[in-house]
């Protein structure tokens, strides 16, 4: 065993130089690029972090904006319902109105049709009636009908209240105007000067008198002022008979109704 | 005749210049890290897949990180190119004994020697880098003046025990086998040479373990020291 000076100077040499090469060639560049993938694994760890935050807070966000919106919707369902509700209220107001009126309206031409219908039929009725009145009295009395109506009329006249006088008499003091005795025929003059007479005598006035005729009356005789009216006529007895029917018809259909 | 040396095996020489197996062993040792280093450094990637070459290298690179790490409790990185050289220096060198041919260049005591001299300037050299020349210097006079030349004697006796270690247990690996060729040629020097194998990784892994605690006692503030060198195996 020899020590060979050169051969330890050269190893030391050789060593030195491999310490450097491989400190240049392999431990650098590995080193280095540990280095390199420690930081990536560091920052992609601490990015991964990052989104996880924000991923639960998204999250977060997001069943807070669930919770929001089926808070409206539980909201909304009670407005709708609210509304429907109303609107259902208004809808039936609104038919029952409509029916209302449509009643209404065919109560109103009911009302017109029968007032109508009255109308006619008072009319046909008295006409009827004076027709048969007519014949009956034609028949029963040698005197004319018109005659036997006049009788009445100054029957009446004759048996006047108070009242009527008192009325006749103010009437013709205030206004001063013609007392109009109508009738449905040709009063004759003598009859016409009685009818005077018998006034005269009554009010203790002399009162002017004028005579016309109006068909409406159907038959009869009537003197009358603004307010009173004296008289007979087969109107009068219409007009009685008109209310009652009328009153009849009435009960019947409120009878209806009630039914 | 076996040569005990491989420094005596001479190739060419001119004067004081020889150029013996020895030197010839090594160029090849690091030829072979040279280029096998700079190979896989070329195509070094950071991200997955990897080369094997490159998963070799970081898996030795991280394994001698941590040895160091464990020793100095600082970062590796200042050391590593020293101590892990040392290591794969030896380790290849004597890795490659099993080639037909080729001895092993920590067989020889210049090698050994080599490498003990340049632990024993890293020493210094690491200390003073790490806490000035009088850091250093006072670590020789800690805990006592007294201890100054205990522990000057204490630096050579370490350089050629590391020597002496690394040649004894490598050379005598070579007489072993070739006393035991001439008693029983079959099988048992297969055996040895597996031994022969294992010991020369534990003498690597010895050699540059005791080299970074000699450098990293001298560095660290502490005062911390390692004296004297461990035992041979």
């Amino acid at each position: 065993m020899q020590i060979d000076y050169f051969t330890i100077i050269a190893q030391i040499i050789n060593f030195l130089i491999l310490v450097f090469l491989l400190r240049h060639f392999l431990y650098r560049p590995v080193l280095k690029l540990m280095d390199e993938r420690e930081q990536k694994i560091s920052s992609r760890l601490k990015e991964a972090e990052q989104k996880k935050k924000e991923a639960e807070q998204e999250a977060e966000s997001y069943s807070k904006i669930l919770q929001e919106l089926s808070e409206k919707s539980q909201e909304m369902n009670t407005k709708t319902a609210e509304e429907a509700q109303v609107l259902q209220t208004v809808l039936m107001q609104k038919a029952r109105d409509s029916v209302e009126a449509s009643r209404a309206k065919w109560y109103e031409d009911f009302e017109r049709q029968k007032e109508s219908l009255l109308a006619d039929l008072g009319q046909h009725a008295g006409e009827e009636i004076y027709a048969i009145v007519r014949r009956a009295l034609q028949d029963l009395a040698d005197e004319n009908l018109e005659r036997q109506i006049l009788n009445t009329f100054i029957k009446r006249l004759q048996n006047m209240d108070a009242f009527e006088n008192e009325k006749m008499k103010e009437f013709y003091k205030t206004t001063g105007l013609q007392i109009t005795v109508r009738s449905t025929f040709e009063i004759p003059e003598e009859m016409r000067q009685r009818i005077k007479e018998i006034v005269r005598n009554q009010t203790g006035m002399d009162v002017k008198m004028q005579f016309g005729i109006v068909p409406e009356l159907i038959c009869g005789v009537e003197m009358s002022t603004h307010d009173t009216r004296i008289g007979w006529s087969i109107a009068s007895y219409l007009n009685t008979l008109e209310a009652d029917l009328s009153e009849a018809l009435e009960q019947r259909a409120s009878e209806k109704n009630a039914e | 005749m076996v040569e005990l040396s491989p420094d005596e095996v001479v190739f060419w020489r001119w004067g004081f210049v020889s150029i013996n197996e020895t030197i010839v062993f090594t160029w090849v040792v690091m030829a072979l890290l040279v280029i096998l280093g700079w190979l896989s450094a070329r195509r070094l990637s950071v991200e997955p897949p990897l080369s094997r070459s490159q998963n070799l290298f970081e898996t030795i690179i991280t394994y001698m990180q941590s040895q160091i790490r464990e020793i100095a409790q600082m970062n590796p990185d200042r050391y590593l190119p020293f101590s892990g050289t040392l290591f794969l220096f030896i380790s290849v060198a004597n890795l490659l004994d099993i080639v037909p041919g080729y001895r092993t260049p920590t067989s020889s005591i210049s090698t050994t020697a080599a490498l003990a001299i340049c632990v024993f300037f890293a020493v210094p050299i690491y200390g003073i880098a790490q806490s000035g020349i009088v850091g250093y210097l006072k670590h020789y006079a800690e805990p006592t003046v007294l201890m100054l030349p205990f522990h000057i004697i204490g630096e050579f006796s370490r350089t050629l025990a590391m020597a002496v270690r690394l040649f004894g247990n490598m050379m005598s690996e070579t007489m072993l086998i070739a006393i035991l060729l001439t008693i029983a040629p079959l099988f048992l020097p297969v055996l040895l040479q597996l031994l022969g194998l294992l010991i020369g990784q534990v003498q690597a892994y010895i050699f540059a373990v005791l080299a970074t605690v000699y450098i990293v006692s001298a560095s660290s503030n502490e005062g911390k020291t390692v004296k004297g060198s461990k035992g041979g195996n």
